[in-house]
């Protein structure tokens, strides 16, 4: 089953995304509590797909999206965020995030973007 | 400070405790203030940046603050909503903020905001309130009352 990467600053949204996976079959393979870190946990653990917050400490999601992709330009990249507006939301597909998923998000909008992600 | 700035955070509070909390608020009143410090114990502050900056600071009494909580996890054990609470109160008024951003920016602007900041003793001396005019907007439900203070301005 494919394997997911948490990265948000918040663990009670983790906690929420990952009741979503579980529930759908997939595995939650760790999480992240920052930009930096996701950049860390994306090379130690390979996953399949991330889903990457906006607002982080240290580095925000944007810029760890821009530095996974460095490093795996096949990286497949989902940002969940609250700050659904028009320009970030393009600036994150341009940078290479294969959809965007606001927050607070329906599981099953989050389920589709993944199942997407993964064709 | 502007006066509609302050529309999307109404918009914002009274959609978001629906959706995630299942609470009903009512705004109750809203009033100036000469900073946004909160007149609740427990705090949650962002900074906000780009086309708009300045604070807001959300607050509760910590009575309301563990019922919202209990409420946004309701099949979860009291250990389990202790262990979140902080997080969740963060989530909570992240979105908030996040739904009056997408509503201030438009099409063609972009607002940042820092990640909550969450502070347990909000009336005393512990984080860098803004002292400048500050909207703040109280609304009650069956848990009791959430203060947003806002002090926002335009850029440019
Ligand atoms: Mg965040």
């Amino acid at each position: 089953m494919a394997t997911i990467l948490l990265a948000d600053d918040l663990a009670f949204i983790k906690m929420i995304q990952k009741e979503v996976l579980d529930k759908a079959g997939f595995t939650v393979i760790g999480d992240a509590v920052d930009g930096v870190d996701a950049v860390e946990k994306y090379k130690r653990l390979k996953p399949d797909v991330v889903l990457m917050d906006i607002t982080m400490p240290k580095m925000d999601g944007l810029n760890s999206i821009k530095v996974i992709k460095q490093l795996d330009p096949n990286a497949r990249i989902i940002v969940c965020s609250a700050l659904g507006q028009q320009q970030l939301i393009i600036e994150a597909i341009r940078l290479g995030a294969r959809d965007f998923v606001v927050k607070p998000f329906e599981p099953d909008r989050l389920i589709k973007a993944i199942q997407k992600a993964l064709k | 400070m502007e006066v509609e700035f302050i529309n999307p955070f109404i918009i914002g509070a009274l959609e978001i405790f629906e959706k995630v909390a299942s609470i009903e608020l009512k705004k109750t009143d809203v009033k100036m203030l000469k900073g946004t410090r909160p007149s609740n114990e427990i705090g949650i502050a962002f900074g906000v940046f780009g086309y708009i900056i300045g604070q807001v600071v959300y607050s509760f009494k910590t009575h309301t603050a563990e019922r919202v909580v209990s409420s946004m996890m309701p099949n979860s054990s009291v250990e389990k909503q202790k262990e979140y609470f902080e997080s969740a109160l963060g989530a909570l008024a992240n979105m908030i903020t996040g739904r009056a951003t997408i509503l201030l920016a438009g099409k063609e602007q972009v607002i940042r905001i820092t990640p909550p900041l969450i502070i347990m003793q909000s009336t005393t001396d512990t984080f860098q309130y803004i002292n400048s005019p500050t909207i703040s907007i109280i609304f009650t439900s069956r848990f009791g009352s959430l203060e947003i203070n806002i002090a926002l301005r335009q850029t440019k």
